[in-house]
């Protein structure tokens, strides 16, 4: 698959549908990215653990299993666009 | 209007020595003429302000004037982040930095620009335009934390809420000649702040000196329940504890960085400043990273912070809430929601974000960054065993003009220079920019960095500093 | 040719802690829509993940019911992808690092046992639950938040029965470690089947099937039967099955294509940010295991061995929770095991029978069970009272001790008082004392009528019969 077709594809996957006119500055930023993961692959990591957090910690604590959080259904639906029944309203969704 | 710091003006309030009726009704004035000339902010939230007027709190920040970056979630009040999608988005539930400080009953003056989701360092993407350099209106502020910096910078309010991922409070500080400062990741909860890349993310603080930031840092530090990541370590007193005493304190001057600069002021003026830290009786030492590794810091950067956005901005899809667009079918909503609702360089970001992330590219991309990055850190930590803070240029450069900014700068010298500041990201390090001299008109800025959890014995360096510079306290504004 | 079977099976469970798993909000099911959801659930920007400790006590006891290593550093990863009902645009999971791996679960179907290995059990999280119109559909996000757990087996299941008896035995344990509905129809257990076929000894996977959605266990082992016969007859024909995800059509009795392995989505998982990794405390998973209830399994063995049960009745008898409790708990008054049981599967089975009750909705007690069949064994009472008397207290709650009292049901057993009554009837039917002497047995049965009456019923029965004869015979 070419550069465009894959990019253009996985635009769609993050739910964008790239223009014709916006593919240029696209292809270019996917190159300057590639030149980032050669960098990357360059560098020598074998034994190291990924770093998931800036430092390696761990906790214990845990939330004790009470509903005490809320809010009203205004509250919930407020911001959404479409409303119906008290529910967010979308076209039919299958499968 | 008049110009104080946060301990001028709690003091004036505490001794009734002002009518802060009249004080606001001014200070709005100002927001209106510097809003014209900066457009630093996105909302005005002068009925915020005025309620706080009617209320009272033991804090020093009581009615106290400030403002958060677009990305901290205000109940009632608009918070777009600068970002078409949330053009119209009016959060039900506060960001935990935003409730301290109503606890504290501090007068919200408004929510300021920054870069579209903060995801650049120029506010040049913000959906209400760029944000302009209080010194010099032809320049950028810097971002992605830029409006904020220019609240700070031009005087109207004594400090301001930021965000910093890469360097998003750092960068605009040091452009706009102001203080800047991320404490440690874990230190301030992140609960309610729009994220970018949640393991970069920090709180930042923008003021014009140090004593003021040790009040702003304190008031805000501390456990949340509500992010689990907010850490249980005990908060000091940073303002009664400041010490500006150097004695004791060892230097790091980071080279890798610094010989990178080849504007020769800056060079001058980080050479005086390291000669300032020896009289006050650091010892200062002379330390680098390996090479290779600061040239991958903003490849570590860019994979890390561009795949992390786009799971975390995955819930901005146009179903629930912010810009929804007609579709036929689910997917066409949150395509046309999506596509229309970001700019193209974030639409970029995502794209590239999952590309990493994709499973059969992330060993080699996303999780080789996350490894690179354990190097990095590692290197970051063998520097801390012998030295108390790292110092370096904030930029090499003075803020750019608006038309010639850009996030994209690939050359050798830009590529490690302007991009180290991340390295704070990296390790969750406290990091702080503050004023330290004037280039051509412009400020410039040094930023120094610590070790996890030590906020105290960052403040203390600046303090020690501040003390034997000219640069607290300065604003620049015009009508 | 001829072909083995390997099924692998993923079951969700919902669990019914107070809260969500990752958000304070109540969990519930069947309340007005969109009232119990917080920022968290409806995927607000900038809100932050805060896990529930039950969700990961709940994921525990099922940890320790299927016997799994645990994991005591709890770490969760973002699974990735774009669905209306999934608000935050990921759902938060243990790809990498699951709570509980390397379990197993001994089932017996077809008078064999075999033993099901259990690769792992995850925590997560539920989606929004969506209803589907002409053309729209409308989101609740009540649902969305509540806390799940999944389980996966490795494919060790050689046979459609095989898996709906692990199936069984699984929504057993769930219901015994109290920590779900575990109701299929309902949706609150769900399994998702792996299926595939190879040629006898072959040590080579055939291509595998997924099969979603299947709501009962009938279900999943009707499409199993019909998606091996498919497979089955592909390969016979000399093509190749291919790896599709599959619905199966309850009208059709068919399993149907969903989509192809193509149009698979790519979860990208990666580690969860905003959860750190969660050190459990040792003694705390230790004390979750050593405060199990005791298992199904465990509870057939001792039923049989220490209370000389039928087995067929013991695996009734722990079927549910409910009932092995009341058992269980029954047996602690009385050591007439078997008449207990007798009674939880006779009457009180009848009862819940037609009433539609659990056996923990009525009224009836374990004390007030061992009561009652003390009343019987002593005597006290009739069977037939028994019955009366179940029938009050399961309604009313009642001591039968008091029933009896009350409504003066004991039974009267005294030689003396029952021989008072005998005599005045014979006294006052010299008719039957004739009848008897001429070899007519019905006399006996119509003086006992008449005691009976006398004493409104209260005679027992026994002590009548053999009385009333002993009278009779000292008058002829």
């Amino acid at each position: 698959m070419d550069k465009e077709a894959m990019l253009k594809e996985l635009g769609l996957k993050t739910m964008f549908d790239i223009s014709d006119e916006q593919m240029p500055a696209l292809v270019d930023e996917y190159e300057v990215f590639m030149h980032h993961v050669q960098v990357l692959e360059k560098i020598d990591t074998t034994g190291v653990a990924i770093m998931a957090y800036p430092y390696d910690i761990e906790t214990t604590y845990m939330r004790e299993d009470e509903p005490n959080d809320v809010i009203s259904r205004d509250d919930a639906l407020k911001n959404a666009k479409e409303v119906m029944q008290n529910q967010v309203k979308v076209p039919k969704v299958v499968g | 209007m008049e110009t104080y710091t946060i301990e001028q003006l709690a003091a004036k309030i505490k001794n009734n020595e002002i009518d802060l009726k009249q004080y606001y009704e001014e200070l709005f004035e100002e927001v209106a003429i510097q809003q014209k000339r900066l457009n630093c902010m996105v909302t005005i939230t002068r009925e915020e302000a005025f309620k706080a007027l009617e209320k009272e709190s033991g804090s020093m920040l009581n009615k106290i004037p400030g403002v958060l970056k677009d990305n901290y979630s205000t109940k009632g009040i608009l918070t777009t982040a600068s970002s078409r999608m949330l053009e119209d988005y009016v959060p039900v539930y506060s960001a935990a930095v935003y409730e301290s400080l109503e606890k504290a009953n501090m007068a919200l003056i408004g929510k300021a620009s920054m870069d579209e989701l903060a995801m650049g360092g120029t506010n040049k993407s913000a959906l209400t335009g760029p944000v302009l350099n209080p010194w010099d209106t032809s320049r950028i502020s810097g971002g992605s934390s830029g409006g904020s910096a220019a609240c700070v910078a031009s005087g109207l309010v004594p400090f301001a809420m930021g965000s910093d991922t890469g360097d998003s409070v750092r960068k605009p500080a040091g452009l706009c000649g102001v203080y800047g400062f991320k404490p440690t990741w874990g230190r301030i909860s992140r609960y309610g702040i729009i994220p970018y890349a949640s393991s970069l993310d920090a709180v930042g603080i923008f003021t014009r000196n140090v004593r003021d930031m040790a009040i702003v840092t304190r008031e805000l530090a501390g456990r949340d329940n509500r992010d689990m990541t907010s850490s249980f370590n005990e908060v000091p007193d940073y303002l009664a504890d400041l010490n500006p005493n150097l004695a004791k304190r060892t230097i790091a001057v980071l080279t890798t960085v610094s010989n990178e600069v080849r504007n020769e002021k800056i060079k001058a003026n980080f050479e005086e400043m390291v000669a300032k830290f020896k009289e006050l009786g650091a010892k200062v030492i002379e330390v680098t990273i390996d090479q290779e590794l600061a040239r991958a810091i903003l490849p570590v950067y860019k994979i890390i912070a561009n795949s992390e956005a786009t799971s975390n901005h995955a819930c901005l899809d146009g179903i629930k809430y912010g810009n929804r667009q007609p579709g036929e079918s689910v997917d066409e909503i949150m395509i046309n929601s999506r596509s229309n609702g970001f700019g193209d360089h974030i639409k970029r970001r995502f794209i590239l974000g999952n590309l990493a992330l994709a499973t059969e590219n992330q060993e080699k991309m996303f999780r080789q960054a996350q490894r690179v990055r354990r190097l990095i850190v590692q290197e970051m930590d063998e520097i801390f065993k012998n030295a108390d803070v790292i110092i370096a240029p904030n930029s090499g450069q003075i803020a750019p003009k608006v038309a010639e900014a850009s996030d994209d700068m690939l050359s050798d010298e830009y590529i490690i220079l302007e991009n180290y500041l991340a390295l704070a990201n990296f390790g969750g390090n406290p990091s702080l920019t503050m004023p330290v001299g004037m280039v051509d008109g412009m400020p410039i800025g040094l930023n120094i960095t610590g070790r996890i959890f030590e906020e105290q014995t960052v403040l203390d360096v600046a303090y020690a500093l501040e003390q034997v510079l000219d640069f607290k306290d300065r604003y620049k504004r015009e009508d | 040719m001829n072909f083995e079977v390997v099924i692998g099976l993923e079951v969700h469970t919902e669990l019914k802690t107070k809260s969500k798993m990752f958000s304070a909000a109540p969990v519930s099911f069947g309340e007005e829509v969109n009232t119990k959801v917080n920022i968290v659930d409806l995927g607000m920007t900038g809100a932050m993940p805060v896990l529930n400790k039950s969700g990961v006590e709940y994921a525990l006891r099922v940890c320790h019911a299927l016997n799994m290593d645990i994991d005591e550093l709890v770490v969760f990863d973002r699974k990735n992808y774009y669905y209306s009902d999934l608000p935050k645009g990921f759902q938060i999971t243990q790809d990498r690092r699951p709570i509980g791996r390397n379990g197993a679960l001994e089932i017996e179907f077809d008078g064999q046992v075999e033993v099901v290995e259990i690769e792992r059990l995850h925590m997560e999280e539920d989606t929004a639950k969506q209803f589907h119109f002409d053309d729209y559909s409308l989101i609740d996000y009540n649902r969305s938040g509540i806390p799940l757990i999944e389980i996966v087996t490795r494919p060790t299941i050689r046979s459609a029965a095989g898996a709906a008896a692990y199936l069984e035995r699984l929504r057993q344990i769930l219901l015994f470690t109290d920590v779900s509905d575990a109701k299929m129809e309902e949706g609150s257990m769900r399994c998702d089947v792996n299926v595939s076929i190879r040629p006898f000894g072959s040590q080579r996977f055939g291509t595998r099937c997924e099969i979603k959605n299947l709501n009962s266990i009938s279900n999943v082992q009707k499409a199993i039967e019909y998606e091996v016969a498919r497979q089955k007859k592909i390969i016979l024909s000399g093509n190749q099955v291919t790896q599709n995800t599959m619905r199966f059509d309850e009208d059709l009795k068919q399993t149907v294509v969903m989509r192809a392995k193509g149009d698979a989505v790519d979860y990208k998982y990666y580690p969860e940010p905003n959860i750190l990794p969660i050190r459990l405390d040792h003694a705390w998973v230790e004390s979750i295991k050593a405060n199990l209830p005791e298992m199904p399994d465990v509870l057939v063995k001792r039923y049989v061995n220490e209370y000389q049960i039928p087995k067929t009745d013991a695996l009734i008898l722990v079927q549910t929770k409910p009932v092995a409790d009341f058992f269980n708990n029954t047996v602690k008054h009385t050591d007439q095991y078997k008449q207990v049981a007798n009674w939880l599967l006779g009457e009180v089975a009848a009862y819940l029978n037609k009433s539609k009750l659990t056996i923990d909705q009525t009224r009836l007690t374990p004390v007030n069970l061992a009561a009652l069949i003390t009343l019987i064994n002593e005597g006290t009472i009739s069977s037939k009272q028994a019955k009366e008397v179940f029938t009050i207290t399961i309604e009313e709650g009642q001591d039968p001790n008091v029933i009896i009292e009350e409504r003066n049901m004991k039974q009267i057993s005294s030689v003396e008082v029952l021989s008072g009554y005998i005599n005045e009837i014979l006294d006052g039917n010299p008719q039957s004392i004739e009848d008897y002497k001429n070899g007519k047995n019905r006399a006996v049965g119509f003086i006992v009528g008449q005691l009976m009456k006398a004493t409104n019923g209260q005679a027992n029965p026994a002590v009548a019969n053999k009385l009333v004869v002993e009278l009779l015979k000292a008058r002829c």
